[in-house]
C-alpha cells in the first residue's frame, strides 16, 4: 500500500517561528510556520516569571511546609505569602483560601462538602445545564446518593434563566452552584443577583470561576458568593494546583481526609512549588487585568468582526455583550469543527471545537445544545480563546489562514451552498 | 485520538473534489450526519482516477481520501475486494466510535463500482 509521509512533530516549545524538521521533503511543513495559541480556555502557557519563582522550591527550598525545622519554615512562609497573593486577586482574606489540586477538586469539594454537611437540613441542589463536567458529573453522583438536583436552562444568548432559578428554590434547597464565565462561550452570568436570592433564603452559593479569575475583575465580597473555585493553569500558572475560596463561617465536610493541612479543610502535604506558582500567577494576573480588558479585548473583537465580515455563513454563539474579553465562539456553516481544528493545527493554529469528539462520543457540546443552537452550527463551531500573551500578529495570521481553510472545507462539502 | 495519517489526510485533503463524468456514489450516516461522495473514473478495467467530497468528521474525510489513494491504478476487481479492515490499517486505525467513517468509504466504493 502507498505510504503517506510521516507527519512532523510540533515539539518546539517556544511558540515562535520554528523551522520544523523535514522528514520527507517537499511538503508545506518544510516552510517556516508561525504558531498561534488560541486555546487559552483549555490551558495557558506558564508565565516565565512564574516558572522562575517556582524553581528554587524543587531543589533548594524543598521542605515540607508542616515541618518545624528551617526547611519547613521557609516553605511555610512562602506558602502563606502565596495564599495572600491569591486572596488579593479575588478580594478575600488569606485564611479563606484553601489550596487544592485544581478546579475539579475545588468544585468537588464545594459541592460534595457542602451537600453532605447540610444533608440534615435539605437535599436539594440547584445548578445549570451549561456547567463544566466537574460540576455536572458531581451533581449526577449526588443524585445517586439521594440528592435532588435541578438544572436551570440557558437562553440562546448563553445567560441562564433567572426566573427559572427563582422558581426552583424550595425549603429543601441547600446549595446553588452557577459558573461565572462559561468555558465554551465566555458568557458572564449575573452572579450578584443569584447571590442576593441565595442569601435571602440562607442557601450556600458556589461559583466555578475557573475561567474568570485572572481574566476579569473578581471580588468575592461584591459578588456575594460563599465558595469560589479557581485553577492555576488557566491564568498562566502551573497545572495541578488550584484553590477554593470559602467565605469565613461557611462549613463543609472535607473531600480528602488525613493530616491537619489547610486548617483541616484539605488533607495532604501542600504542593509548595505549585502553590508558589499559583501565587505568582495571581500577582501577575492582577497586574495584567487592565491589559486583558483593553488590548486582549481589542484583539478578540478585531478577530471576531473581521471573521464575520470576511467569511460568509459565520455566526457568534452566545451573548456578544455579557461576555469575557478573551473568548469568541464562532460557527461556520458547512464545516465540521474537528476537521477544521486539525487543518488549522497543521498551519500552526491551536483552537478547540464544540463538535462531537473529545469525550469519545458522537454527542456535540452540551453547552451549545443547551443554548438551542442548531446541530449543524454546533458541529461547525470553533472556540478562539486568547490571553495576554497573544499579539496583533497572531490575529493577522489567523485572519489570513482561516478564510482560506474554511473555503477549502466548504469546497469539499457535497452539501454546502452559500446562503 | 486521531492517528498521524488521519490528521495528515484531513489537513491535505488529497483527491478532494468532483470528477465530472465519472461513476459516483453518495452514502450517509444518519446518526452523525456525515455525507461522503465518491467519484471513480474507470479505463480499461482499472481505476484511472478517483476523487471524493465529504461533510463530516475527520474520520469520514480521512477515509474518503484514503480510499481514493488505495484504489488508484488498481483493477476494478481488486478495488471491489478492499475491506474496512484494510482501510483502517492504512489509516492507522480510527477511534472505535468513529469506525463508521471507514465503513462509509467502503460502502461508497462498492456502490460506485456497481455501475
Amino acid at each position: 500500500m502507498p505510504a503517506l509521509p510521516a507527519p512532523h512533530r510540533f515539539d518546539d516549545p517556544s511558540f515562535k517561528m520554528v523551522r520544523l524538521p523535514c522528514q520527507v521533503g517537499g511538503c508545506y511543513d518544510c516552510q517556516e510556520m508561525r504558531r498561534v495559541y488560541f486555546d487559552n480556555n483549555a490551558t495557558t502557557a506558564v508565565d516565565p516569571q512564574v516558572f522562575e519563582a517556582m524553581k528554587p522550591f524543587f531543589l533548594e527550598d524543598f521542605g515540607n511546609a508542616s515541618s518545624i525545622h528551617a526547611f519547613g519554615q521557609r516553605a511555610r512562609a512562602v506558602l502563606e505569602e502565596a495564599r495572600r497573593q491569591v486572596a488579593d486577586l479575588i478580594g478575600a482574606q488569606p485564611q479563606e483560601i484553601v489550596f487544592t489540586s485544581g478546579g475539579t477538586e475545588s468544585d468537588n469539594t464545594a459541592l460534595r462538602g457542602v451537600a453532605s454537611y447540610l444533608r440534615e437540613r435539605g437535599n436539594h441542589i440547584i445548578t445549570t445545564a451549561i456547567e463544566h463536567p466537574a460540576i455536572l458529573r458531581t451533581c449526577e453522583q449526588l443524585a445517586k446518593e439521594g440528592f435532588e438536583v435541578t438544572y436551570i436552562p440557558a437562553a440562546r444568548n448563553g445567560l441562564i434563566k433567572l426566573d427559572a432559578l427563582e422558581a426552583a428554590v424550595k425549603d429543601q434547597t441547600v446549595l446553588i452552584s452557577v459558573m461565572y464565565i462559561n468555558n465554551e462561550t465566555g458568557t458572564i452570568q449575573p452572579l450578584a443577583r443569584i447571590a442576593e436570592l441565595a442569601k435571602s433564603r440562607k442557601i450556600v452559593f458556589h461559583t466555578d470561576a475557573v475561567q474568570a479569575v485572572g481574566k476579569i475583575p473578581v471580588d468575592v465580597k461584591q459578588m456575594g458568593v460563599d465558595l469560589l473555585s479557581l485553577s492555576s493553569h488557566k491564568l498562566h500558572g502551573p497545572k495541578g494546583i488550584g484553590a477554593l475560596y470559602v467565605r469565613r463561617g461557611v462549613r463543609f465536610n472535607p473531600l480528602l481526609l488525613g493530616g491537619p493541612h489547610e486548617r483541616s479543610r484539605r488533607a495532604g502535604t501542600e504542593n509548595v512549588p505549585g502553590i508558589i506558582g499559583l501565587g505568582k500567577a495571581c500577582e501577575l494576573a492582577r497586574q495584567g487585568l487592565a491589559d486583558v480588558d483593553s488590548r486582549v479585548r481589542a484583539l478578540r473583537d478585531r478577530l471576531e468582526n473581521t471573521v464575520l465580515e470576511k467569511i460568509p455563513d459565520s455566526s457568534v454563539n452566545g451573548s456578544r455583550t455579557e461576555r469575557a474579553p478573551h473568548v469568541t465562539n464562532l460557527s461556520f456553516r458547512g464545516t465540521e469543527g474537528e476537521a477544521l481544528l486539525i487543518s488549522l493545527d497543521f498551519q500552526g493554529i491551536a483552537v478547540s471545537t464544540g463538535s462531537a469528539c473529545s469525550s469519545g462520543s458522537l454527542e456535540p457540546s452540551h453547552v451549545l445544545r443547551a443554548l438551542g443552537i442548531p446541530s449543524d452550527l454546533i458541529h461547525g463551531s470553533i472556540r478562539f480563546s486568547l490571553s495576554r500573551m497573544n499579539t496583533e500578529e497572531d490575529v493577522d495570521y489567523v485572519l489570513d489562514v482561516l478564510p482560506k481553510t474554511i473555503s477549502r472545507m466548504r469546497e469539499m462539502s457535497p452539501l454546502y451552498r452559500e446562503r | 485520538m486521531y492517528s498521524p495519517t488521519v490528521r495528515r489526510l484531513v489537513a491535505e485533503l488529497p483527491n478532494s473534489g468532483r470528477l465530472p463524468g465519472a461513476v459516483s456514489a453518495t452514502v450517509e450516516n444518519p446518526i452523525c450526519g456525515d455525507v461522503l461522495e465518491l467519484y471513480v473514473s474507470i479505463a480499461d478495467g482499472c481505476i484511472a482516477e478517483s476523487r471524493f467530497q465529504a461533510t463530516g468528521c475527520p474520520a469520514a474525510i480521512a477515509a474518503g481520501a484514503a480510499i481514493t489513494i488505495l484504489i488508484q491504478g488498481q483493477s476494478v476487481e481488486a478495488a471491489q475486494q478492499i475491506t474496512v479492515e484494510q482501510l483502517l490499517e492504512f489509516l492507522e486505525q480510527l477511534p472505535p466510535h468513529k469506525r463508521h467513517g471507514a465503513e462509509m468509504a467502503v460502502r461508497a466504493l462498492r456502490e460506485a463500482l456497481k455501475y
